[in-house]
């Protein structure tokens, strides 16, 4: 029973970094440009031209875009991606 | 100052007035000072107080490649610098097509910088009155914006 037990945890624990995914976000600064922001999307995360300046404008007007969720290993290739473009980036793991 | 097609494989500064020839000149330097500015070129990757583990992993693994990416974009600019001509025909600069990127590169992390060491707000940046060439703000103040037009330039050169 506890061996089971055990087992059972260990899935659930899995089931839970699977079932949240982690967030790239990305805030404003400002300094970086809107034209340079958009191209950084375009290129990084491959968005069309219109999807990388809806994302921009968010970032602008809201100070925070949500701009890729997702496995944990990619995001923080995202992440990693952005701040070489010198982009305020982060990681934050979904609220369940 | 008029920023061209030069050739296939290069674009072409043209018609640069010395002041800015000279802060062009100064761009490698003024991008390599990190010091005031390490908290905004590296930033945090997880604000979470939890991921204590991933922020030295970044620390370990990360960083150093972003150190050597932005070093390696300054020593670029630097070499298409150095052949900075002036002539009768005025001053010009001619730049690989390959190295639009390390251009923009280095001139974010010197807008960064500048902006840093000297605590400019977004108001200040906003502002649209031309800045006090008297005093060392002002100054530092026209390189912002001199980069940010140059860095418009390139970023519509790379489409």
């Amino acid at each position: 029973m506890s061996e089971t037990g055990v087992i059972t945890r260990k899935q659930t624990s899995t089931e839970e970094e699977l079932d949240c995914p982690w967030n790239v976000v990305v805030h404003n600064d400002p300094v970086n440009l809107m034209s340079y922001v958009t191209m950084v999307f375009r290129r990084v995360l491959g968005f069309p031209r219109d999807k990388a300046t809806r994302h921009m404008l968010e970032v602008h007007h809201k100070g925070r875009s949500l701009v890729w969720s997702g496995e944990r290993e990619r995001a923080e290739a995202i992440v990693e991606q952005l701040h070489g473009y010198l982009l305020l980036a982060t990681l934050e793991q979904a609220e369940r | 100052m008029r920023f061209r097609r030069h050739s296939a494989d290069s674009w072409e500064l043209c018609d640069i007035h010395p002041l800015f020839g000279s802060l062009l000149e100064e761009l490698p330097q003024a991008a390599s000072r990190h010091k005031k500015a390490r908290g905004r070129l590296y930033p945090d990757p997880c604000p979470s107080e939890a991921e204590k583990s991933m922020r030295r992993d970044w620390e370990d693994h990360v960083r150093p490649g972003l150190e050597q990416l932005f070093a390696s974009s300054r020593e670029i600019v630097q070499r298409d610098v150095a052949a900075l001509s002036r002539s009768g025909e005025g001053t010009r600069l001619v730049i690989p097509a390959g190295h639009l990127d390390a251009w923009l590169n280095a001139l974010n992390q010197a807008r960064l910088i500048i902006v840093e060491e000297n605590n400019f707000t977004e108001p200040d940046l906003d502002h649209r009155e031309p800045p006090d060439l008297a005093t060392r703000r002002g100054v530092a103040l026209l390189k912002v914006h001199f980069y940010a037009h140059l860095q418009e330039l390139l970023v519509e050169a790379v489409g």
